[in-house]
């Protein structure tokens, strides 16, 4: 198979980090309407496939997440809403670890928007879309133990979404 | 833990956030007290289906305390927000200790109760966590 950056969406999280340049309209359309459909397999059941590469998969999710913050981090330095974006990209970084970790992010540096009340809006949108399938990932979850700590991920993220919320509502631009 | 004992917690865990809910709410006004009167919504619904599947499993549903001790000084606007955030966060654990227990629908049931608890102690002021408790 293939490395995971010779194919071109390999992941779902790829697409979303990438998808932050789109309109919001778009991105609430494609979170709204094609979740379950463009989940990539092993997460939605109809992969099946053991819980050790859903762990992997997972993980790598969590990588693309930090590496998501870190190009907004990237993209506004200093700005306001800096401690939220590192607190919030921190909490990856720590899902990624307790999911087994991953050596890297799937895809290239994901490109950001021009304004950060539009990456803020954006980030909130992947937060949410991600907490959605760390559910569906502890409902197919074998291992109790793994069921438990995707459901507290789960909640993390979904958390995320006032924050990041918030912060942009306070961004001036 | 058995799906019977994570219910069990659940149901005593929601007892507690009604409670906390009814005390603080009391104590906010505006679109707060529109959003502790939802809360306390969810927590009722929550604590029925948990119920509910309690029963179904055969466990005893335990029955509320008179009064709980809450987690901060509900004296104040500020004070009930503190509250209300610390009994949703602490849920969160409790959702995941279920989810742990149950399998598939209840699991799924569980793992949302847990976000959007989580989700309700950020906007009540609480900071995100990577684990909430």
């Amino acid at each position: 198979m293939p490395a995971p950056s010779e194919l071109p969406g390999i992941t779902r999280r790829t697409g979303l980090a990438l998808a932050l340049a789109a309109p919001i309209g778009l991105l609430a359309a494609c979170s709204d309407g094609a979740s379950d459909a463009a989940e990539p397999a092993g997460s939605d059941g109809s992969g099946d496939g053991p819980s050790g590469e859903q762990a992997v998969d997972q993980a790598v999710q969590e990588a693309d997440l930090v590496a998501l913050y870190d190009a907004v981090l990237a993209a506004f330095p200093g700005s306001d809403a800096a401690d939220v974006l590192t607190a919030v990209r921190d909490q990856h970084a720590r899902h990624r670890d307790a999911l087994g970790g991953a050596t890297g992010p799937s895809a290239a540096t994901p490109t950001v928007p021009t304004t950060l009340r539009a990456a803020l809006t954006a980030l909130a949108d992947t937060e949410r879309e991600a907490s959605r399938a760390r559910i569906r990932a502890c409902v197919d979850a074998a291992d109790p133990e793994k069921a438990r700590l995707l459901s507290l991920i789960a909640a993390s993220e979904a958390s995320h979404v006032p924050a990041l919320r918030a912060a942009r509502d306070e961004a001036t631009a | 833990m058995t799906a019977a004992d994570a219910l069990s917690a659940v149901v005593a865990g929601e007892d507690a956030a009604i409670y906390a809910y009814e005390v603080a709410g009391a104590r906010l006004s505006g679109a707060a007290r529109r959003r502790a009167l939802a809360g306390l919504d969810s927590h009722r619904a929550h604590r029925s289906q948990a119920a509910a599947k309690l029963a179904a499993a055969d466990g005893t549903v335990p029955g509320a305390a008179a009064a709980y001790t809450l987690p901060a000084d509900v004296s104040t606007p500020k004070g009930a927000r503190s509250a209300l955030a610390a009994v949703d966060n602490a849920l969160v654990a409790t959702y995941a200790d279920a989810a742990a227990a149950l399998s598939a629908g209840d699991r799924r049931w569980a793992a949302r109760a847990g976000a959007e608890y989580a989700t309700s102690a950020v906007t009540w002021g609480a900071d995100p966590q990577a684990f909430p408790t």
